[in-house]
């Protein structure tokens, strides 16, 4: 606001004013006044707010009243979206739906509503009769409250651990929790109940440190994880690679796929079971 | 261009305050010269021939007061005043930035490669729209397409439909730079990086090449180049399958609880026999016999490494 008062139209001003008050939140006819007031220190009648909403509205600017409240529908001035676009947005929305996770869902809505604005065609709202899971929500205010639970499996076993986060991968929700030393991911499937555990989740935990080497055309291609960094790089140019936090079953079925391009290396522990593991499998050829 | 609605009653809108909403839409399409707003003005009857130079700089001084970037008209902007930024632009937040990426994370796998360019156009889109820096980048970054070449892209996509031999500079190593001729049949991500599936006539076999080593074309033949090239069909049994997603060209044919009989399309011998190991003991590959030799051989050098 570099322009002095004087120089600026005022009619014109309020129109803007009011526009403005609109695009932040909806508002009634009142909290409108009350707002106008407060921001800009003047009282404007029922029938003058009514003259600015309608000045809008004739620049096609689509301002309905929803529930006692004003609130812009569709404002074509800025950035539109194309059908195509569009059908990008309602792709995201639906796999949204499927993954179940309210935070998500409830930041995608806020997305949606802002890109509805400025399309001709909205795209309906993120159904939130999916987010369904009781267990889900549950651990997901856990993580929020970093506080211990006690997962109670279908086959009626528990654990207690710490939760880290709900993740997506493969079309699956999975909760990723330490337990023991480990990381582990579970299957909501899997579960009959979440508890929140009146103990703090322990920050100090400490996960498996493990190590494998990466050899030969692998090691010039391979593409480090998040949970990932090179530990050394032999002279031959192979790298040994360090993991954390990854789920010792899926970390297992991965390194298998690299064939004899991949060793695990340590723990002792994991390198006798990736033996095992190995041998089994060749068992199914005996 | 610009709707307007006429269904409202003219005694009941502000003349003024609708001129300087379509001074912001105008210059919100394009730049515009003092003439070129003027016309459209007086065209929609919202102000008439005695509309001077002096009220349209009230009209933007009014619009830069409430937070409008507009630059003068000078010789340097080829008479037009420029828009650069308004309030009414885009915003996003991170939060809402962070669940549209990990939504797109979740599905891009699943997508084409034309689809995903688009995804690419539409983050790209909305970063340039977005003010704040730190959205911008976190919006540029979400595509698994960033930093790509799109229009090479897009080359070897039109290339893959119409059969095209291409000569391409290929750098599979550090040092040395090779010369293919291939066939693209498709494009496609694999461990998060985007291959090339090709026929490789060079070296007479079906190879899948990482695009960021293609480093050009050198040429395109004029006809297409029709190549019969078959998957690798391998059938195996797949026990404890609640635990594994199978892949579409993945076909079960028969279920006993929950073990499976499937026979799946691969496009190398290199990627099936990742796939069967990447299963571990539940998996026991059933045919091709001489298939089945080589996963033999590979698990007993992966043992042969622990000894």
């Amino acid at each position: 606001m570099t322009k002095s008062l004087s120089k600026v139209n005022a009619a014109s001003l309020k129109v803007l004013y009011t526009l403005q008050l609109l695009f932040e939140r909806d508002l009634t006819m009142n909290e409108l006044i009350k707002y106008y007031e407060l921001y800009h220190n003047e009282y404007n009648s029922n029938f003058v707010m009514s003259k600015y909403i309608n000045t809008c509205r004739y620049c096609g600017i689509d301002i309905k009243k929803i529930n006692n409240k004003y609130q812009i529908v569709n404002f074509p001035i800025g950035i539109g979206f194309t059908n195509n676009e569009l059908s990008l947005f309602s792709e995201l929305k639906n796999c949204c739906e499927k993954m179940k996770i309210q935070h998500l869902s409830e930041s995608m809505q806020e997305l949606l509503n802002k890109i509805n604005r400025r399309a001709e065609r909205p795209i309906s709202p993120v159904s939130t009769s999916v987010i369904k899971d009781s267990n889900i929500k549950t651990f997901e205010k856990a993580c929020l409250l970093s506080q211990k639970v006690k997962i109670t499996f279908k086959n009626d076993e528990s654990i207690q651990c710490e939760p880290v986060e709900v993740s997506i991968g493969d079309d699956k929700i999975k909760l990723i929790v330490f337990s023991g030393n480990n990381s582990k991911e579970l299957s909501p499937d899997e579960i009959k109940q979440v508890r929140i555990l009146p103990q703090k989740s322990n920050n100090k935990f400490l996960p498996t440190t493990v190590l494998f080497e990466v050899k030969g055309k692998l090691a010039k291609k391979y593409q480090l994880r998040d949970n990932e960094e090179v530990m050394r790089i032999l002279s031959n140019g192979d790298l040994v690679i360090k993991n954390r936090f990854e789920d010792k079953t899926k970390l297992f079925h991965r390194l298998m796929r690299y064939g004899d391009n991949c060793k695990l290396v340590s723990p002792k522990l994991y390198v006798a079971e990736m033996k095992e593991f190995i041998e089994e499998t060749l068992k199914n050829y005996a | 261009m610009f709707k307007f609605d006429e269904q409202c009653n003219p005694r009941q809108i502000s003349l003024t305050g609708v001129r300087a909403i379509v001074i912001l839409a105008l210059l919100n399409i394009k730049p515009c010269t003092f003439e070129e707003i003027k016309d459209f003005l007086i065209s929609s009857n919202i102000v008439t021939r005695e509309y001077s130079i002096d009220t349209i700089r009230i009209d933007l001084n009014t619009l830069k007061y409430i937070g409008c970037d507009i630059s003068k008209a000078t010789k340097t902007t080829n008479n037009m005043y420029i828009l650069r930024s308004h309030p009414f632009q885009l915003t996003l937040d991170e939060e809402e930035v962070e669940a549209l990426a990990k939504i797109y994370k979740n599905i891009y796998k699943n997508l084409s490669i034309e689809r995903l360019l688009e995804y690419d156009n539409l983050f790209e889109k909305l970063s340039d729209s977005v003010k704040d820096e730190n959205i911008k980048e976190y919006l540029r970054g979400i595509s698994v397409l960033k930093g790509l070449d799109k229009e090479l892209i897009n080359e070897l996509l039109r290339d893959s439909y119409k059969n095209t031999r291409l000569t391409i500079e290929y750098k599979p190593g550090a040092s040395k730079t090779v010369e293919y001729d291939i066939t693209v049949e498709k494009l496609g991500f694999r461990s998060d990086k985007l291959y090339i599936y090709c026929y490789n006539h060079t070296i007479n076999k079906r190879t899948f090449l990482n695009f960021s080593r293609l480093k050009g074309i050198l040429a395109r033949a004029l006809r297409s180049d029709k190549v019969n090239t078959d998957d690798v069909f391998v059938e195996f049994e797949l026990k404890n399958s609640q635990n594994y997603v199978l892949e579409e060209t993945e076909e079960v044919l028969s279920q006993d609880g929950e073990t499976l009989k499937v026979k799946g399309a691969y496009y190398t011998d290199f990627i099936a026999l990742q796939r069967m190991l990447s299963f571990g003991p539940d998996c026991v590959v059933l045919s091709p016999s001489n298939f089945k030799e080589k996963i033999v051989e590979k698990l007993q050098s992966m043992r042969a490494q622990y000894d």
